[in-house]
């Protein structure tokens, strides 16, 4: 396959970044309601995004407690083993009402003694993708269009480490395999179990100036992956998506809309103050090539950033009643080599070699989300708007080929949402998306035919129904699993500078989602 | 909440009138509203209950005693801010029914039903403490604790709200000194009688039926 | 030597971690405070749980594990969270939260307060409303198995009054359903309100 693109311009290569940013998948784990003892619904509005419960559950490190298992291997706790006697004078009043003994519980015993079983879980998206213009071939080995589609399946370690430490991570199996069409085979063909999102945590709380703090610090492999708010890239809507593979995606990504995820490594710090005030602090280096590949990882998937490329994080969450209101800015910039993609070996496979110089990308984001809850309903909405300055200083000056026809590129994405969750019992969501992603016409980055408008521009709605079953209730047989149906249809007013035919792409995305 | 156990204490003709199902079927100032009322923090039988202070038992009084105190409430002559804004609110004739309505109801003490020989609380109230100039209580209240006419049943009352008013007696009673009261006739021996033989008399006296 | 001590420091250092895989679970008040405020002040639907009177806490984890208490967050939250508490877990956990010093919720209508209070502390006798004062105390501070109010969220202490209107119920004996039915809108949004502001 990289045989086939030298070639091709770095253009195609941000194309498939952007198809790659667009896989994201579950943030919502049966571990989790393991851990915690709580049901899906406490922590998730539109699955898997998540209540005002579910963010600091994330913001505590996923080390928080309360189920049938023990929640870290090691037993740290003050162990309570019976009251003889009230410790203190609380209870001590001669008309107190009887005091409850053990005797009085019909329920003792419960939780006295627990195991601990490790965090593990798996979930699987069955898909059926059918796209209103059938693709043009080849596609083999997939049919064209209604393809069927059993991927991604992942493997998930979440829940507490110690009482401080806790993880998400997750291993994807991708499943596609495109097989390679040369002899010998691609390395980089053979991929099948890569490292996906992964975020671990140490968290604490604190209490300063009369403030309750809450701070910790994450160690995770794709910008925005810890961020609690479902407005930033990592973990927004959609959740699912079509993993056909001829699927178009959103248009193409800024920097820190998960192109570089699973790429880098970042170590950060951050706190939220009072239950109000977020801020974060996270600095990312790409990981070592070889590394990359032992992770399951295409390092030429993304460029290289040179030194620290710097995250941050700024949110305000007032709340009264049953109303959460959140506003922030977050943002990223950094300096990436880029790859030659000229230079190969004598198989034809491409060798890791830089193009001189460095393309710098600077990021600046808001994003807004508003969260009701009432009875028996969660309605949300959330925004984001993405600015990225791109000065594509070793692109643009590429000595091989100008990658770029111009030396600076702006980029930009919009996303609104509107979504309903209802049914405390039964949960049926329904999400409408508004999506925008403009910027600077290029003719050589997003050159699709003679005569183009070469520009980036993509946007449509997406509209989506889902229903799980399991919100509050717990399934039969296995009460931590979970399963989530969803019909999903994306329309495309224009797609990569077409409006034309944009509506070709318009897609039809029906799925089953299982977790346990 | 419905108060199913206590229709079949009275007769299906006192029935219409003074039960309200649902407190929106009556008046506010119907007789059954005023029980209702009553009930909240007397208890559902009137049988007292343990708030933030603990409310007495209604439920057997004598009904000329509990009249007397709704009118001395009403009057100030007894203080008690709570009992006061009540009071006030109910006309002499309310407060008459209430008294007859709460002398006719028969329940359990709270504290529980026993005889169990509680010595010195028993020997206090049936010999007095002579020697602190006591006199044997049931002169007055009767070998039972039931009471009679202006003197107040003491049966199966909380022994904390006993205990209370003994040892509070002055500056809860006779409180307007341009109109002494017959409470007055408790004032040497709620003085005479130490802490810890309030209690136990009041302890003896809350498992009486 | 140096060589075998660091060896066995390590070898030691790694036994003391080595995980013991069955075996008592201490309980965490995190595991409480994630919902209801790091400090236990409350957060949104949750209420404060600092200060609050510990036998009336006890009373109602075991009415969440009895299903007692069926309003929808509780339904949706509680019933959850104390299925796994034992009886002396629970115990441990509402004597902690009951030494913790609360903080005013300071979020009612401040219009309201002179109504609320008045309605509190006297009741309304002539609409037959009993004070709340005779039950939860002068300061609202509780006692025993009667919840503290003093400074509970206005949105907590008017929802579980609308909610015992609409039929939820309380705890086995508790009275309140019955009071909370013959209160009008206002005067739970008075009551409420005041309430919240009491320290």
């Amino acid at each position: 396959m990289r045989s086939l693109l030298a070639p091709i311009s770095v253009g195609a290569i941000i194309t498939c970044l952007a198809i790659i940013a667009q896989s994201q998948t579950a943030q919502a784990l049966p571990s989790f309601a393991r851990q915690t003892g709580q049901p899906c619904g406490t922590c998730h509005t539109d699955f898997p995004g998540l209540t005002p419960y579910g963010r600091k559950f994330k913001i505590l490190g996923y080390t928080v407690g309360g189920g049938p298992f023990k929640t870290t291997p090691f037993t740290l706790f003050p162990q309570v083993r019976e009251y003889k006697k009230d410790p203190l004078d609380l209870y001590a009043d001669p008309n107190a009402a009887k005091l409850p003994t053990s005797a009085d519980v019909s329920n003792d015993g419960a939780g006295q003694s627990k195991i601990w079983v490790p965090p593990i879980s798996v979930m699987t998206i069955l898909g059926y993708t059918h796209q209103q213009a059938t693709p043009a071939p080849p596609c083999s080995p997939y049919p064209c269009n209604d393809v069927l589609t059993d991927a991604p399946s992942s493997v998930f370690y979440g829940g507490a480490i110690t009482e401080h430490i806790g993880a998400f991570a997750q291993v994807t199996y991708s499943g596609l395999k495109v097989p390679s069409t040369t002899v010998p085979i691609d390395p980089y063909s053979t991929f099948q179990w890569s490292w996906d999102n992964t975020d671990v945590r140490y968290a604490n709380t604190a209490h300063v100036a009369g403030l309750d703090v809450i701070f910790g610090i994450t160690a995770n492999n794709n910008p925005s992956v810890q961020d609690p708010w479902n407005t930033t890239p990592a973990w927004t809507f959609p959740y699912a998506v079509s993993t056909a593979p001829n699927f178009g995606g959103f248009g193409p990504a800024t920097l820190i809309d998960s192109s570089l995820a699973a790429h880098v490594a970042g170590v950060g710090a951050y706190a939220f103050i009072n239950d109000l005030l977020y801020l974060e602090l996270t600095g990312y280096k790409t990981i070592n090539w070889n590394t990359q590949t032992k992770l399951g990882v295409d390092p030429f998937g993304a460029g290289v950033i040179s030194g620290v490329a710097p995250y941050w994080r700024v949110a305000f969450e007032p709340h009264w009643g049953n109303h959460w209101f959140e506003f922030g800015a977050y943002g990223m910039s950094a300096q990436l080599q880029q790859w030659d993609t000229s230079q190969a070996d004598s198989n034809g496979f491409q060798i890791p070699v830089f193009i001189p110089g460095a393309d710098r990308f600077t990021d600046t984001a808001f994003d807004a989300q508003y969260q009701y809850q009432g009875s028996n309903y969660w309605f949300t909405l959330r925004g984001t708007y993405i600015y990225e300055y791109q000065q594509l200083n070793a692109t643009f000056n590429n000595p091989v080929a100008a990658g770029s026809s111009n030396p600076t590129n702006t980029l930009n994405t919009f996303r609104g949402l509107a979504s309903l969750a209802y049914g405390n019992d039964n949960r049926f969501v329904f999400t409408a998306q508004y999506f925008n992603t403009w910027g600077s016409s290029d003719t050589t980055l997003f050159i699709t035919n003679p005569g183009c408008a070469c520009s980036p521009n993509t946007n449509g709605y997406i509209f989506e129904i889902a229903y799980t079953p399991f919100v509050s209730s717990r399934a039969p047989i296995w009460p931590w699993a979970n399963m989530r149906i969803g019909l999903q249809y994306t329309y495309y007013n224009e797609f990569n500078g077409d409006t034309v035919f944009a509506h070709d792409n318009n897609l039809l995305f029906a799925y089953i989602w299982f977790a346990m | 909440m419905k108060l199913i156990n206590m229709r079949l204490a009275l007769p299906a003709a006192v029935l219409a009138v003074l039960f309200c199902a649902e407190r929106a079927e009556c008046a506010s100032s119907s007789l059954g509203a005023k029980i209702e009322y009553c009930k909240t923090c007397h208890g559902l039988s009137a049988q007292g209950y343990y708030g933030f202070y603990p409310i007495p038992r209604l439920a057997g009084q004598q009904t000329q005693y509990t009249e007397n105190q709704l009118r001395a409430y009403s009057e100030g002559r007894r203080k008690n801010r709570y009992m006061y804004n009540v009071a006030h609110a109910l006309s002499p004739g309310t407060q008459a029914a209430l008294a007859k309505y709460f002398s006719g109801l028969k329940v359990r003490p709270l504290s529980g039903a026993s005889r169990s020989a509680n010595s010195e609380g028993q020997r206090i109230f049936e010999d007095g403490d002579p020697a602190s100039n006591v006199p044997a209580c049931t002169a007055c209240h009767g070998v039972e604790a039931r009471g009679h006419e202006e003197i107040p049943r003491l049966a199966g009352q909380l022994p904390e709200y006993i205990f209370n008013k003994l040892v509070n007696w002055n500056q809860e009673r006779g409180q307007d000194p341009h109109h002494p009261d017959i409470s007055a006739v408790m004032l040497p021996t709620s003085h005479n009688l130490t802490k810890s033989q309030i209690r136990a008399v009041a302890a003896y006296l809350s498992h009486l039926e | 030597m140096k060589f075998i001590c660091s060896n066995l420091a390590m070898l030691a250092l790694v036994a003391s971690t080595i995980p013991s895989l069955a075996g008592w679970e201490g309980v965490n008040p995190r595991n409480c405070t994630w919902c209801h405020g790091t400090s236990a002040q409350g957060y949104a639907p949750a209420p404060q749980l600092a200060g609050q009177k510990p036998l009336y806490m006890e009373n109602q984890l075991r009415s969440f594990r009895a299903h007692t208490r069926d309003n929808p967050f509780s339904k949706l939250y509680m019933w959850a969270a104390a299925e796994n508490l034992s009886f002396d877990q629970s115990r441990y956990l509402v004597l902690h939260f009951a030494a913790l010093p609360s903080k005013p919720a300071k979020d009612g209508n401040q219009q309201k307060l002179v109504a609320g209070r008045t309605l509190f502390e006297d009741g309304d006798p002539n609409a037959n409303t009993a004070a709340c004062a005779v039950c939860h105390g002068p300061d609202a501070q509780g006692i025993r198995d009667i919840p503290r109010l003093a400074g509970l969220s206005y949105y907590y202490l008017r929802r579980k009054l609308k909610q015992w209107r609409e039929g939820y119920h309380a705890t086995a004996k508790s009275p309140m359903p019955e009071i909370a039915r013959q209160l009008s809108r206002d005067q739970i949004e008075a009551v409420a309100s005041y309430l919240s502001f009491v320290k």
